[in-house]
């Protein structure tokens, strides 16, 4: 017995190998993308930001093998620049042939993504884990990120940022975008 | 001694150490801990359900720090070469197979198939105690994709009537 063991070690060995090779080439990976201030609108009633994963190098790297994408969230700093607190939500469209002046357009035409943020009246910092459970409709948010991926399509999509109330007195001074995604080859 | 060896066939193994993710972003190096029953089946073969707790290690990335998530595993291995007591050192290869179930805040739980393969080395150290050391190496099947991580345990195996 022991000489049949010592022969099939090597060959255990190979698989182990080739298996694990396997894991160079695939495996979990967190793409963060930063938002700064230059890139943030602002409108009477909310703000806005597009998202471009297409310029983000990570994500070109594995854009063609993503099998799926675990969770999306954010970090974010925010003023709240009203005298009490304010209920902040994100929505999300890729579609950018709706002209949408007003919060109740953005309302009509975008998901809602994030919800339940309540910003103090001050400076405001919202972490990555803090915002993944904030987090709703993750399908949707999901399609639509990876429809980003999608070559037919137009680059980019919008996220909102609106008040639960008006007015809207919030700024967000930058965000980021942080994407986890598995691919494989 | 050798007669007695061969009648140890049930066993029974507590054992623990660190577990490493392979290309897994978001989950830091962990531990895991775990327990067994060793059922000699024929000679030269051996038969191991297993119940394993894992916790990964936090994930650290400039923009912050995500919790690493929590593994429990219910499994089977088959030893090749690693059945009995063994009298001194005596290598084994090992496979299996086991449902891994992930959680961790605000991810979905997930509850997966998953298989396993590694080598071990067991060392009879007297009175049917055994020190039992192993690699693994684990793939949980994910949605079309996978999940795979190592982890490196020592432990003790009692022999039972020994």
């Amino acid at each position: 017995m022991k000489k049949v063991s010592a022969k099939l070690i090597p060959f255990f060995g190979l698989v182990v190998v080739t298996i694990f090779a396997g894991c160079l080439v695939s495996g979990t990976f967190v793409i963060d993308l930063d938002i700064d201030n230059t890139d943030i609108s602002t409108e009477s009633e909310f703000q806005y930001f597009i998202v471009d994963l297409t310029d983000n190098e990570d994500w070109e790297d594995h854009r063609d093998k993503i099998e799926f994408i675990d969770n999306i969230g954010f970090q974010l700093w925010v003023e709240n620049n009203g005298a009490s607190n304010a209920g902040v939500e994100f929505y999300i469209t890729r579609d950018f042939s709706v002209d949408i002046d007003n919060a109740q357009e953005v309302r009509d035409n975008a998901i809602r993504v994030l919800s339940g943020l309540t910003l103090v009246s001050d400076d405001n910092y919202i972490d990555w884990p803090t915002s993944l459970g904030l987090v709703e409709n993750l399908d949707s948010l999901k399609s639509i990120v990876l429809t980003e991926n999608d070559e037919d399509t137009d680059d980019g999509f919008v996220i909102y940022a609106l008040t639960t109330t008006l007015p809207f007195e919030i700024t967000i001074d930058s965000a980021t975008v942080i994407v986890t995604v598995t691919a494989s080859e | 001694m050798i007669s007695s060896a061969s009648a140890a066939g049930i066993g029974l193994g507590a054992y623990g150490g660190p577990a490493i993710p392979i290309v897994q972003d978001d989950q830091g190096n962990g531990l895991v801990f775990g327990a067994k029953a060793k059922l000699n089946l024929i000679p030269g073969f051996a038969f191991e359900p297993n119940i394993n707790f894992l916790s990964y290690g936090d994930a650290e990335f400039d923009f912050g720090t995500r919790e690493g998530s929590k593994v429990t595993y219910f499994g089977a291995d088959i030893l090749f070469g690693g059945a009995g007591l063994p009298i001194g050192p005596k290598v084994y290869l090992l496979g299996g197979a086991g449902l891994y179930s992930t959680s961790r805040d605000n991810d979905e739980d997930a509850s997966d198939f998953g298989f396993n393969f590694g080598l071990g080395m067991e060392i009879g150290i007297g009175s049917g105690i055994a020190l039992d050391i192993r690699g693994k190496g684990h793939v949980i099947m994910f949605e079309g994709a996978s999940k795979k991580f190592v982890t490196v345990t020592g432990g003790l195996n009692y022999y039972l009537g020994y």
